[in-house]
C-alpha cells in the first residue's frame, strides 16, 4: 500500500463551500448586526407600550 | 398607552423601508435617483385604488401597488441605467415629474384631493387592521421582512457584484459581469421594496395623495440615507426616524423644520459624511484596533 503524499490536501478540506457562506463566515460585523437587529426588533415590539408622557407622542 | 404614538411608528417605519431600499441602490450600487418618489407614490395609488374602488383585501392591494411599482421600476430603470452619474440622476427625476403629472390629472388619484378613507379591511381574513395595534404589528412586520430582504441582497453573490461595479465598473466589466443587468436588478429590486413602503403607507394612513410623489419626496429619502449612513444596513433607519422625529416635534415650527432639515444636512455632509450610523461604525472599528 502506497503511503499518501503529505503534500496532497485532505479531501474533506476542499469540501466545496457557497462564496456567500465564505463572505458571512468572514464578515465581522455579522455578530454585531445580529445583536443590533435583536435589539431593534425588541424596541419596536415594545413601543407601542411604551407611551411618552412627556412629549406630545 | 398613547394612541398617536404607534401611527407615528409606522410612520417612521415606512420611511425606514423606503429609505433602505432607496440605500439598496445609492449606497451598494452607487446609483442616485432622484425621482424615486414616483415608486412610492405609484404603489401608495394603486394600493389605495384597489382596496377602496375593488375591494381588493389589503394584502393584495399591497401586492398591487407593489406590482405596479416593480413594472414602473423596470420601465424607468431599463432606460435610465443607459447613462452614469448626473445624467442618470437627471432622467429618474424627469420620468418622476412626468409621472406626477399625469397623478395629478389622470381622475382614478383624485387630484389634489387624492384618494382618501382607503378602508385598511381585514388582512387574511383574519387581522383587523382597524385596530391600531394590529396594523402597527403588521407594519412592524413588512419592515422586518423588507430590511431583512434587503440585508439578505447585500450579503448575497449578486451584492457582492453590484459592490464591485459601484467600486470600478470596467473592473467589473472586464471579469465578465454585465454592468447594465446588474444595475437594472438593482433598480427594480429598490423599486419594488419603495413600492412595499408606499402601499403599507397608504393603507396605513389610509391616504394616498400627490405628497408622495412629489420631488420633495425624492430629496427627503436622500437626506434620510446620507443623514443615516449611505452605503451601510441600519443607517437608513436610523436617518428616517431621525427625519421623522424632527419634522413631529418640530411641526409647530411651520416651514422652520425644512431650515433646520437643511442644516442638518449641510452639516452632515461637511462634518461627518459617513452619517451617523458610518461615524459610529468607523469609531468602533478604530476602537477595536
Amino acid at each position: 500500500m502506497v503511503a499518501p503524499d503529505p503534500a496532497t490536501p485532505d479531501p474533506a478540506a476542499l469540501e466545496p463551500v457557497s462564496p456567500e457562506v465564505e463572505v458571512l463566515a468572514a464578515d465581522p460585523t455579522v455578530r454585531t448586526f445580529r445583536i443590533a437587529t435583536i435589539a431593534m426588533v425588541a424596541a419596536l415590539a415594545l413601543a407601542p407600550w411604551a407611551a411618552c408622557t412627556r412629549c406630545s407622542l | 398607552m398613547g394612541g398617536v404614538y404607534p401611527v407615528f411608528i409606522m410612520k417612521a417605519l415606512c420611511f425606514a423601508l423606503f429609505a433602505c431600499a432607496f440605500n439598496l441602490l445609492i449606497g451598494f450600487g452607487g446609483l442616485l435617483s432622484f425621482g424615486h418618489a414616483m415608486f412610492l407614490g405609484t404603489a401608495g395609488y394603486v394600493s389605495a385604488h384597489a382596496a377602496k374602488v375593488w375591494g381588493l383585501p389589503p394584502e393584495v392591494a399591497i401586492l398591487a401597488g407593489t406590482l405596479a411599482s416593480t413594472a414602473l421600476g423596470a420601465l424607468t430603470g431599463a432606460l435610465a441605467i443607459r447613462r452614469q452619474g448626473i445624467y442618470f440622476a437627471m432622467i429618474t427625476l424627469a420620468m418622476a415629474q412626468m409621472i406626477f403629472f399625469f397623478y395629478l390629472q389622470t381622475p382614478f388619484t383624485g387630484g389634489e384631493d387624492g384618494i382618501q378613507s382607503v378602508p385598511r379591511g381585514r388582512m387574511f381574513g383574519v387581522l383587523d387592521l382597524s385596530n391600531v395595534l394590529v396594523m402597527y404589528y403588521v407594519v412592524l412586520a413588512i419592515f422586518l421582512a423588507g430590511f431583512l430582504a434587503i440585508r439578505r441582497i447585500i450579503h448575497s453573490p449578486f451584492g457582492q457584484v453590484l459592490k464591485a461595479i459601484r467600486e470600478n465598473e470596467p473592473r467589473a466589466i472586464s471579469l465578465g459581469y454585465d454592468a447594465d443587468r446588474y444595475k437594472l436588478i438593482a433598480f427594480v429590486l429598490s423599486a419594488a421594496l419603495s413600492g412595499v413602503a408606499g402601499a403599507t403607507k397608504a393603507i396605513v394612513f389610509q391616504l394616498a395623495s400627490l405628497t408622495d410623489v412629489q420631488w420633495q419626496m425624492s430629496g427627503e429619502v436622500v437626506l434620510m440615507t446620507l443623514l443615516g449612513g449611505m452605503g451601510t444596513v441600519f443607517g437608513p433607519v436610523v436617518g428616517a426616524f431621525t427625519i421623522i422625529s424632527l419634522e413631529h416635534f418640530l411641526a409647530d415650527r411651520g416651514q422652520w423644520v425644512t431650515v433646520i432639515t437643511g442644516a442638518i444636512f449641510v452639516v452632515c455632509v461637511l462634518a461627518f459624511r459617513r452619517g451617523i450610523v458610518g461615524e459610529l461604525a468607523a469609531w468602533w472599528a478604530k476602537r477595536r484596533g
